[in-house]
């Protein structure tokens, strides 16, 4: 009795906050990770602002809005914090997500559907960016950018053992040859990275453990979509042979012959890619598999700038396996959005601004100043909105041109997520030499069952 | 009476505050927790817009899922070895020695190891992130005795994480018994010297029985204290690398805010709470039989 | 005699053991605070200032960094005495049945992982309009703290002898008076260890304001640490160096001023414990 008055006086202090507004302000929210990332979102932000504002005022509308900025790193922490807040009523009306949580975010009714159809935009999208964003017939989110992913090398040290300039890996036994190549004659040399640990997160999914297996998967299943879940079927496949392909590349590049450096990757958890990134700058990593957008950080505003990096940065778009119907070349692509909070005050006017931010101008602006891919098919990449490198921008229009028609898509599933952390943790368990690629697959298959239900998951040879 | 009364009415106004503070952030969260982990409550996916109640599931399966028995097999060597048989001997020991000294070599020492124990947790854990780095000064001092550098974090993870945790918390139990071992009045002491007993007989017979029960008090406080470590741990190594120093602590972090699994991560947590009470237990039941 | 020169060996070798294991952390941060640009080697390059002036006073998000902490620090332990050491005093005083029940839950209420009641708080101090307030990260940490240090308050109230009290009531002065007027200069030793230990831990506390936390210019010392530890940006361990110096000093400055007074202090607590 004695303890529940002071409870009881607590609640009572618990009033609902009383806001009365008399301008309109709504909000948006996105994480960085610092400058200058933050000030290159912020710039993209503010001209949407300033076009909205107009719009507006024509209308007779004054509207203000509230620019939220979560100094958060990482991803995930940052996915916990944004999901905290809606459930708590308490999140921007605009929030930036990444597309392969939308699925996840519509089943537990954190997203608006968008009323698209009734806007013309909406069709200038490429198809794939509309596919990203719908989840069971209706659209969520409009993708703000896209990627792709690819290899890169460094050009001195190919020259240095005798690799050609412009090389073009035809299959996996052509990247093995040169990163034994590079081994041999250069010890101090890591012949290849990409990511192999689950505190890089999605990234090991991604830019590594996708990169490969696209390429062992057959042929009919990339380009079908059908890859990792068969929407015909409606279960989960794992192809058995392609992943052991996939997983035995593990084994023979961090655990065998040390063609790659796993040891550093643990090292760094969530920092891994800064000594992966700088290395091939630094010419410590001859190959690296990563995104189209590193290219930005090689820029002399990025992190680690590269001077001579035009001369000495060479690309390829990634190669299948080499074995009979499979792929020719791999990517798979990913974005980021924004979308409409579900609890939103002020549904239309969200609405209003999350079409400006999804214009083909503004588009247009953020993916030349942040070295993104485009979503739009009248959104165009301009050099001169990038003063300080226009080579990056022209070096992200080629990758996009050359690999773009080839790019497949994360299944938009709410289990997605889930599933993407079995495949990073299956990824080190193999890379790490903790288990080989057959125990590790069966127990990844068990896990998956766990996870989905028996009944959702198939083995296919 | 009425002095009674006004007693009484003073009593309440000076623990109210308190009552409501503890009321509000810990009881109340306390009962959400254990209701929580009878839930299916995610953050996202269709258990974050109707959320089941399940009863006991996620403890059942917290009894077969593997990670659960493996971190909680960590956090029990992570305990043993560094607050029972680390902080708990280093200190005593050192708390023996040292007994009645003063001079600048004790100071130095002692001066080290207290500022190990007060330097806030995000500094220790990066200062050991440093030290342990594979250019770190301890291979730094290896390589000079010809052992070449080796990334502790990332091969010895979970030894690397116990001898941290010695250097962090030693000083905490020699400060106990040092202050325990200077209320024995001295002629105890000094009896036992003229009788000309060994240093080892004179500590086994006379030091450790006379300060028994601030022996026990360290160890439970020390147990507790340990058990609940999540902070730097997770500064330091994430729980990693694969796993290997996933602290129980930092598994019920993991489930709650990376999976977003409320209901199965405040299952764990509560896991914890009941071991934290049962060693509570045993504890006030050593006190009671003295 | 033999006796006598083995201990003192003993003792020496103690010592030396004790400064080889507990030092070598610490030389990383002196050398790399005054580097230009160092990495994780303990290595003396040129020796420069710079680091701890870009810390100080090019960088604003840092300075005022530690003027968050100082004001969460102080008013948590202002809280502290306010709170905890009345309810403390009744804690011992008063002739509750199963007193030593309620302590035995009170100890055990201060277990509980932060991981499980971390979202329940947030959701209440949304609810109560605190979310990114230092108040209301010191309202937390304070609540969070009370079990503690209220348990540390009854140990030495306990530990003060009743006489004293009981000759101030014969007076005729109220329990409240008896309280002000007798107990709380005598509380003095215990309540000025009580306010450093609620400094340092409210000082250290990163986990709590990173929950609660989320502009720039509110957040504490110790969380921005650990943030700038994690940004994406390339990370300058010079400046982290510099910035853990000056974010560690504050607390052993104040622990050594009154290192005398902790050790009576743990005396009395673990005697009642």
């Amino acid at each position: 009795m004695f303890i529940l008055l002071p409870l009881v006086l607590s609640m009572a202090l618990v009033a609902p906050s009383l806001a009365a507004p008399e301008k309109v302000t709504i909000s948006i929210c996105y994480h960085h990770a610092g400058e200058p990332w933050a000030k290159i979102m912020r710039e993209t932000v503010d001209r949407a602002i300033a076009i909205f504002k107009s719009k507006m005022k024509e209308l007779g509308l004054d509207v203000d809005v509230k620019v939220i900025e979560l100094p958060i790193t990482v991803d995930e922490d940052y996915k916990a914090k944004l999901v905290l807040d809606i459930k708590a009523g308490r999140a921007a009306d605009i929030i930036f997500v990444d597309s392969f949580w939308v699925p996840e975010f519509v089943e537990a009714g954190y997203l608006l559907p968008l009323p698209v159809q009734d806007w013309t935009g909406w069709g200038k999208f490429y198809p794939a960016m509309r596919g990203m964003v719908t989840y069971k017939g209706k659209a969520y989110a409009l993708m703000f950018d896209t990627d792709v992913r690819l290899i890169y090398y460094n050009k001195v040290l190919f020259k240095k053992v005798g690799l050609p300039e412009d090389w073009r890996p035809r299959s996996w036994s052509d990247i093995i040859e040169a990163a034994r190549i590079i081994k041999k004659k250069l010890p101090d040399v890591t012949p290849i990275q990409f990511y192999a640990i689950t505190a890089q997160g999605e990234a090991t999914s991604m830019q590594s453990f996708y990169m490969w297996l696209l390429g062992a998967l057959p042929k009919e299943a990339v380009t079908s979509g059908n890859w990792l879940y068969d929407f015909k079927r409606g279960k989960w496949v794992i192809y058995k042979s392609a992943w052991l392909d996939t997983l035995k590349i593990y084994k023979l590049v961090f655990v065998d012959e040390k063609l790659g450096d796993i040891s550093i990757q643990l090292e760094k958890g969530g920092t891994a890619w800064q000594p992966l990134q700088s290395g091939v700058r630094d010419r410590k990593v001859a190959m690296l598999i990563d995104g189209s957008w590193v290219v930005c950080g090689w820029s002399p505003i990025g992190v680690f700038p590269w001077p001579a990096r035009d001369k000495e940065l060479g690309w390829a778009p990634m190669p299948g396996s080499g074995k009979p119907d499979t792929m020719k070349i791999v990517c798979v692509s990913g974005g980021w959005t924004y979308a409409i909070n579900a609890f939103t005050k002020h549904p239309l006017l969200a609405w209003e601004f999350l079409k400006v931010l999804g214009s083909a101008d503004v588009i247009s602006y953020w993916c030349s100043v942040s070295v993104h891919i485009p979503t739009r098919e009248d959104a165009t990449l301009n050099p001169k909105l990038f003063p300080k490198d226009p080579s990056a921008v022209k070096l992200n229009d080629e990758m996009a041109k050359a690999i773009m028609p080839y790019t497949t898509y994360r299944p938009a599933r709410p289990e997605y997520p889930k599933v993407s952390t079995l495949i990073q943790q299956l990824v080190e368990k193999v890379a790490t030499g903790a288990a080989g690629p057959e125990a590790a697959l069966d127990s990844f298959v068990a896990q998956l069952k766990k996870l989905v239900g028996p009944e959702n998951v198939e083995v296919l040879p | 009476m009425s002095k009674k009364d006004k007693n009484i009415f003073f009593y309440i106004i000076m623990v109210l505050p308190a009552l409501m503070l503890m009321s509000l952030f810990l009881l109340f969260p306390t009962f959400w927790g254990v209701i929580i982990s009878l839930t299916d409550l995610s953050l996202l996916g269709p258990s974050a817009r109707h959320p089941k109640f399940v009863g006991l599931l996620n403890y059942i399966n917290l009894l077969s899922d593997p990670l659960f028995y493996h971190s909680l097999t960590l956090t029990v060597w992570f305990v043993i070895g560094s607050a029972i048989i680390g902080q708990f001997l280093l200190g005593l020991f050192i708390a023996i020695i040292t007994y009645g000294k003063g001079d600048l070599l004790f100071k130095i020492a002692t001066g080290l190891m207290i500022t190990s124990w007060i330097l806030p947790e995000t500094v220790f854990a990066y200062i050991w992130l440093a030290y342990l780095g594979r250019d770190g000064l301890l291979n730094q001092l290896l390589r000079l005795v010809g052992v070449g550098p080796i990334p502790w974090l990332v091969e010895y993870p979970l030894q690397s994480i116990i001898v941290a945790n010695i250097w962090r918390g030693t000083a905490w139990s020699w400060m106990l018994f040092s202050s325990a071992l200077k209320s024995v009045p001295k002629e105890i002491f000094d009896v036992a010297d003229v009788d000309g007993v060994s240093l080892w007989q004179k500590a086994r017979y006379i030091t450790i029985p006379l300060i028994k029960r601030h022996i026990v008090t360290d160890l439970i406080l020390i147990t507790l204290w340990t058990f609940n470590q999540f902070g730097w741990v997770y500064a330091m190594t994430g729980g990693g690398p694969a796993f290997r120093t996933l602290l129980i602590t930092i598994y019920a972090y993991l489930r709650a805010f990376k999976y977003l699994e409320l209901g199965p991560g405040a299952a764990i947590a509560i896991v914890v709470f009941l071991i934290n009470l049962f060693v509570t237990i045993a504890y006030l039941k050593l006190i009671r039989g003295e | 005699m033999r006796s006598t020169k083995l201990k003192d060996l003993l003792y020496f070798l103690t010592m030396v053991l004790v400064i080889l294991f507990f030092a070598p952390p610490f030389v990383w941060l002196l050398t790399a605070s005054i580097t230009e640009n160092p990495t994780f080697q303990v290595k003396m390059g040129k020796v420069t200032l710079e680091n701890y002036i870009y810390v100080l006073f090019k960088r604003w998000d840092i300075g005022i960094s530690f003027i968050n902490s100082l004001i969460i620090s102080l008013a948590h332990t202002a809280l502290v005495v306010f709170v905890a050491a009345p309810a403390g005093y009744v804690l011992s005083r008063a002739k509750i049945r199963f007193k030593d029940e309620l302590l035995f839950l009170i100890v055990l209420f201060s277990t509980m992982p932060l991981t499980v009641i971390i979202v329940p708080i947030y959701s209440e101090v949304l609810m109560l309009n605190l979310q990114d307030t230092l108040l209301g990260v010191t309202l937390v940490i304070t609540g969070l703290g009370l079990p503690f240090t209220l348990v540390l308050v009854k140990g030495f109230v306990d530990g003060i002898l009743k006489a004293y009290e009981e000759a101030a009531m014969v007076d005729g002065a109220s329990t409240f008076q008896a309280f002000l007027k007798v107990i709380f200069p005598l509380m003095k030793v215990g309540l000025l260890v009580i306010c450093v230990l609620s400094f340092t831990g409210a000082w250290g506390n990163f986990l709590i304001p990173l929950v609660l936390i989320s502009s720039v210019e509110k957040m504490p010392a110790s969380t921005r640490l650990f943030s700038l530890f994690n940004e994406r940006g390339y990370v300058n361990f010079g400046h982290l160096a510099a910035f853990s110096v000056l974010y560690s000093l504050p607390v052993i400055i104040l622990y050594y001023f009154l290192a005398k007074y902790m050790g009576e202090a743990l005396v009395s607590f673990t005697i009642k414990g």
